[in-house]
C-alpha cells in the first residue's frame, strides 16, 4: 500500500557495504580454495627434502625435459602445418563439401589423446592388422625380416597428439583468416602476387598472432597429457611426476618436477599473452575469390584424427558389446556422468558467484585473486593432482591422529581418495572455464541494469537471480557443458584422486587399453568421444557466427 | 524537509575530486534540476543519493532519515531507500516485457496499486504495448516505460539521469510535458540531472547549477536566467555580455561599466565602489533611435525568434567594445550600419569580481 511504502523509514545502521562483504568474503574464500593446490605444489617443492633435487637433476630431470621439449616441438610444428593449411584451404578455396569440412575439421577435438593412442597402437603394433597384412603379403615371418616404425615411441606420441590437437590451431587460424580484410589479399594479387605467394607474404603474417595463440594452447594440452605418454612409455615431465611420486615414492620430488612443468606453462602463457597483444583484426569485407583445389588435403586429417579411430572403436564396440557390458560399462558410465555432472553444476554455480561478486565489489585485488585462481586450466592435471592430494593426505593423517587420541578409533581417509577429492580436483582445473564465460557475459550487461534492479528494491542476490541469470543463462549452460565434457575426458587427476576401486569411463578405458584389452573398453571410449562432440558443435556454431557476410558467400557457391 | 537532502557531501574517485562539500535539498512534490556541464559530478550525486555509490563524507537523508552517513556508520542499501532512479540509457530489462518491467519493483501489488499503474499506462499511451519487449519499442516509448518503472514502487524520491538526451528534438518537448503532468499527480521529490539549460528552464521548479563539484547557484528558473550569480552560470545558461565594472551609486540602481553607466536590478548587496563584473544578456539591449549608445553592426545571424547582432561600440567611453545584441526579426538591419540602442535593466546583473570557479 502507498501509506506503507511512504511511511517513516527507520535509518538502518549498517556498517559500510556490509552486504558486499558477504560476497567479497565468499569470492575470496573460493579463490583461496581453488588456488590452494597450486600454492601447495610450490610450498612442497620448496620444503627441504634431502638431496632429491640434486638427485633428480643428475638422473632423470634432463631426460624428462629433453623429451618434453622434443614432443612440444614436434606437436607444435605438426599442428601448425595441418591447422593453418586446412584453415586457409577452407576459408579461401571453394571445393565440393567445403561447408562440411568447415566443422568436420574440428571433430578430432572430440578424441582424447589417450584414446587415439590406444586405437593406433592396436592398428600398428606387431600383432595389429597392418603389420599382419604386410607380413602375409611379403611372406615375412618375424619382426627381424623387415623394419616397421614403432608406434609406442616419441614419434608415435607426437603423431597422435598432432592428429587430435591441430583443431586448436585450425580454429584460431580460421577465425583470423575470416576476419582479415580480403582487400589486403586482393591488393597483393593486383600487385602481381599469385594466390599462394599472397598467402605466404600477406595472409600468414597477418594471422601469425592467432596461430601462436593456437599453438600455445596445443602445447598446454601436450604438457597435460598423461594417458598417451604413459601408454607409449615416453618420459615427459608429466609422466615423470607420476614416476617419481608413485615408483620412487618421493612426494616432494614430484612437486619439484611439477614446478619445472609449471615453468613450461608460464613460458607458454607468456608467449600467448605476447601474441595476443599483437593481435589486430582489420575487417572490411568478406568476399573470397575461389581457388580451385581438391579436398584431399583437408580430408586426411579428419580421416586420421577422427573417422578411422572412431570407426575402429565403433566396430569393436559392436563386436564386443556383451563383454563391454559385463565389464561393468553401465556402472563406470554412471560414475563418469555423476562426477562430471556434479562438477559441471558446481563449476557453473561457483563461476557465476565469483564473477558476480567480483563485478559488484569492483575491487581490483579481488579480481586479481579470481584470475589467479582460474589459472588452473593451464596447469597440467598431474601437477594439480599432486597439489590436491598431498595436503589432503596430511590433513587426513592429522585427523586420524586426533581421532585415535581422543576417540580411540582411527578416522581413516576422510578427504583423500574420495569422490569429493576428485570433484575438487576437477573444480580446480576447470573452474576457469565457467568463471571466464560468466565474467565475459556479465561484462556485456550494463551496470545500469544492476542499478535499476537495486533501486527497484532487489538485493544483490535477487538481482543476480532475476536479472543477470536470465540474461546470461545460455552461456552459463554452455560453459557447464564444456566443463562436463572435460571432466568426462580427464584422466591424470582421476587416476590419482579417485577412491580405491572406483572407475570412471576414462580410467576404465586407460586400464583396459594398457592391458591390451581395447576391444572390451571400446564402448567406453566411444562414449567419451560422443560426449566430446558436444563442444565441437558449440564451437562450430561460434565460428559460423564470427563470419560476417556469410550468407552472400554461401549463395555464390 | 522530508524529501531528499544532501549536507556537506564530498566524493572523490582516487585523486579526482568529483563533489566538493556540496549541499542540496529537494522538497516533496518539488521538481528540481541539477544543471551542469558533463563531468561536473551531477551523475555521481544521483548515484550517491540512490546508494549505488558509497558516500565518503557528509550526509544524505531521504524523508528526514539519514540513508548515507559515513561518520555515523549509516548506509542504507539502494533497495531499502525508496529512491527511484531512471537511467540515461533507460536500462530496461531486455528479457521482460513492458508490464513485467514496470511491475518489477512491485512484487505484491494491491488491487488499487495495480489499477493506478494501468491508469498511468493508459495516460502514457502504452496500454496496447504491455506485452511488448523493450527492443520492440521506440525511444520515446522506452523512456515512458522507464519512467513508469521508476515510479511504480511509489518512491519518495525520483532521480532522473539525463532522461531526454536520447530522444529526437521533436519528440522531446512532448515527452517533457507528459513527464511533468505524470509527476504532478504524485508528491515525489524529483531531482533531474541535465546538461541542457533550455530543458532545465522549461521543466524545473528550481534549478541547482553545478560546476566542478559545487553548486554555484540555487534558484527558480527566472532567478537563474535573470540574475546569474557567477560568470559560469551567466555563460552556461544562455548567452551574455560580461563587462568589468564598479558598483556605483549614480542615481537609482545604476552600475558603472566599461561602456558607461547601465541600469541594473540586482546589486547583490555589494557596497559602493566594489569591483564587479556586469552581465548583460543580449535581450537587455533595445534598439532605439533615441538611445544613448551608438554602435556599428559587424555581423548578423538569423535566430528565428530574434536576430543576433555582433556590434562594436562607437562611444567615447568603451570605444571598440564588442557586444552581442538581440533585435526583433522584423527589423531590417545591414552589416556596417550604425545603430543606436539603450539598456533595459531586466537582464542586467552584478556578478562579484571573485570568480568562484577558480577558488580553493
Amino acid at each position: 500500500m502507498a501509506s506503507e511504502a511512504q511511511g517513516a523509514r527507520p535509518a538502518i545502521r549498517w556498517p559500510i557495504s556490509a552486504r558486499l562483504d558477504a560476497w567479497t568474503i565468499g569470492v575470496a574464500l573460493i579463490a583461496a580454495l581453488i588456488a590452494a593446490p597450486l600454492i601447495a605444489v610450490l610450498f612442497l617443492a620448496a620444503s627441504p627434502s634431502g638431496d632429491i633435487w640434486a638427485h633428480l637433476l643428475s638422473t632423470v630431470l634432463p631426460r624428462y625435459v629433453r623429451t618434453t621439449l622434443a614432443l612440444m616441438v614436434g606437436v607444435g610444428a605438426g599442428t601448425a602445418a595441418i591447422g593453418v593449411g586446412c584453415a586457409w584451404l577452407v576459408t579461401l578455396c571453394r571445393f565440393p563439401g567445403r561447408r562440411i569440412f568447415e566443422w568436420a575439421l574440428l571433430l578430432p577435438l572430440a578424441m582424447p589423446t589417450y584414446v587415439i593412442a590406444y586405437v593406433y597402437t592396436d592398428i600398428f603394433e606387431f600383432a595389429g592388422p597392418v603389420q599382419e597384412t604386410l607380413r602375409e603379403f611379403f611372406g615375412w615371418s618375424s619382426g627381424r625380416d623387415y623394419w616397421f616404425p614403432e608406434i609406442r615411441s616419441l614419434g608415435g606420441a607426437t603423431a597422435m597428439m598432432t592428429l587430435v590437437l591441430y583443431p586448436y590451431v585450425y580454429l584460431l587460424a580460421r577465425i583470423a583468416f575470416i576476419q582479415q580484410s580480403v582487400c589486403v589479399l586482393e591488393v597483393s594479387r593486383t600487385l602481381g602476387r599469385g594466390p599462394w605467394r599472397g598467402f605466404f607474404s600477406v595472409a600468414l603474417p597477418l594471422a601469425r598472432p592467432s596461430i601462436v595463440v593456437g599453438v600455445s594452447l596445443v602445447l598446454m594440452e601436450t604438457l597435460n597429457d598423461f594417458g598417451t605418454v604413459d601408454f607409449f612409455g615416453v618420459e615427459t615431465l608429466t609422466a615423470g611426476i607420476f614416476d617419481v611420486w608413485l615408483n620412487m615414492n618421493s612426494a616432494s620430488g614430484a612437486a619439484q618436477l611439477a614446478v619445472v612443468a609449471l615453468l613450461f606453462v608460464l613460458a607458454l602463457i607468456g608467449v600467448e599473452r605476447w601474441a595476443r597483444r599483437g593481435q589486430r583484426f582489420y575487417h572490411t569485407s568478406s568476399k573470397y575469390r575461389a581457388l580451385p583445389t581438391y579436398p584431399l588435403e583437408c580430408a586426411l586429417p579428419i580421416a586420421l584424427g577422427f573417422l578411422l579411430p572412431a570407426g575402429v572403436l565403433a566396430n569393436y564396440a559392436a563386436q564386443f558389446y556383451e563383454e563391454s557390458l559385463s565389464a561393468n560399462f553401465f556402472l563406470f558410465a554412471r560414475n563418469s556422468l555423476t562426477l562430471s555432472a556434479i562438477s559441471a553444476a558446481l563449476a557453473a554455480a561457483l563461476g557465476l558467484f565469483m564473477a558476480y561478486g567480483v563485478r559488484m565489489s569492483g575491487n581490483p585485488a579481488l579480481r586479481a585473486a579470481a584470475r589467479f585462481a582460474s589459472a588452473g586450466y593451464a596447469v597440467p592435471g598431474a601437477v594439480l593432482a599432486v597439489g590436491v592430494i598431498l595436503p589432503m593426505a596430511r590433513a587426513d593423517a592429522a585427523l586420524d591422529a586426533l581421532s585415535r587420541q581422543f576417540l580411540g578409533a582411527p578416522a581413516g581417509l576422510l578427504l583423500s581418495g574420495t569422490v569429493a577429492a576428485v570433484t575438487f580436483g576437477y573444480l580446480v582445473r576447470f573452474l576457469s572455464l565457467s568463471y571466464g564465460s560468466a565474467e565475459a557475459s556479465l561484462a556485456k550487461i550494463t551496470p545500469n541494469m544492476d542499478g535499476a534492479a537495486r533501486t527497484l528494491g532487489l538485493s544483490p542476490g535477487k538481482t543476480l537471480r532475476r536479472v543477470h541469470f536470465p540474461l546470461i543463462r545460455g552461456s552459463v549452460f554452455a560453459a557447464a557443458l564444456l566443463v562436463f565434457v572435460d571432466c568426462m575426458k580427464e584422466l591424470p587427476m582421476t587416476i590419482i584422486l579417485r577412491p580405491f576401486n572406483y572407475e570412471t569411463l576414462a580410467t576404465h578405458v586407460h586400464q583396459f587399453a594398457s592391458d591390451e584389452l581395447l576391444e572390451e573398453s571400446a564402448l567406453g571410449a566411444l562414449t567419451i568421444v560422443a560426449a566430446g562432440i558436444i563442444p565441437v558443435i558449440l564451437l562450430s556454431a561460434t565460428i559460423r557466427a564470427a563470419r560476417p557476410g556469410h550468407e552472400g558467400d554461401e549463395g555464390a557457391g | 524537509m522530508s524529501g531528499l537532502a544532501a549536507e556537506n557531501i564530498f566524493h572523490a574517485y582516487g585523486e579526482n575530486e568529483v563533489i566538493r562539500r556540496m549541499s542540496a535539498d529537494v522538497g516533496p512534490g518539488e521538481f528540481a534540476c541539477l544543471l551542469g556541464p558533463s563531468g561536473c559530478g551531477k551523475t555521481t550525486l544521483l548515484r550517491l543519493a540512490a546508494g549505488l555509490e558509497p558516500l565518503q563524507r557528509g550526509r544524505i537523508s531521504i524523508g528526514g532519515a539519514p540513508v548515507s552517513d559515513p561518520e555515523a556508520g549509516v548506509f542504507v542499501p539502494p533497495e531499502k531507500r525508496g529512491a527511484g532512479l531512471m537511467f540515461q540509457d533507460f536500462a530496461l530489462f531486455p528479457h521482460l516485457n513492458v508490464f513485467e518491467n514496470i511491475m518489477f519493483g512491485v512484487p505484491n501489488p494491491t488491487v488499487e496499486h495495480r489499477d493506478s499503474i494501468r491508469g498511468a499506462l493508459e495516460d502514457m499511451g502504452l496500454s496496447e504495448l504491455t506485452g511488448a519487449y523493450p527492443h520492440m519499442l521506440s525511444g520515446g516509448q522506452q523512456q515512458r516505460v522507464a519512467l513508469l518503472r521508476a515510479l511504480a514502487p511509489r518512491p519518495r524520491v525520483l532521480l532522473l539521469d539525463e532522461p531526454f538526451s536520447g530522444l529526437d528534438a521533436n519528440l522531446r518537448t512532448q515527452i517533457r510535458e507528459d513527464t511533468l503532468s505524470l509527476l504532478k499527480k504524485t508528491d515525489v521529490a524529483t531531482l533531474m540531472v541535465t546538461h541542457d539549460p533550455q530543458e532545465a528552464l522549461f521543466m524545473a521548479d528550481r534549478i541547482l547549477v553545478m560546476n566542478r563539484g559545487r553548486i554555484e547557484q540555487d534558484g527558480t528558473p527566472r532567478e537563474i536566467y535573470q540574475f546569474p550569480a557567477t560568470e559560469f552560470v551567466a555563460r552556461f545558461v544562455g548567452q551574455t555580455n560580461i563587462l568589468p565594472g564598479i558598483v556605483h551609486d549614480e542615481g537609482y540602481d545604476m552600475v558603472m561599466t566599461a561602456i558607461g553607466p547601465v541600469p541594473c536590478l540586482s546589486m547583490r548587496g555589494l557596497d559602493f565602489g566594489t569591483d564587479a563584473f556586469i552581465s548583460i544578456r543580449p535581450e537587455s539591449f533595445e534598439i532605439d533611435p533615441e538611445g544613448p549608445f551608438l554602435a556599428r553592426v559587424l555581423e548578423i545571424r538569423y535566430g528565428g525568434h530574434h536576430t543576433i547582432l555582433e556590434v562594436e561600440l562607437l562611444e567615447e567611453i568603451g570605444r571598440g567594445q564588442r557586444l552581442r545584441i538581440h533585435a526583433h526579426p522584423n527589423r531590417r538591419i545591414d552589416i556596417g550600419e550604425n545603430i543606436r540602442f539603450r539598456v533595459i535593466p531586466d537582464f542586467v546583473t552584478v556578478i562579484e569580481d571573485l570568480n568562484s570557479n577558480g577558488g580553493e
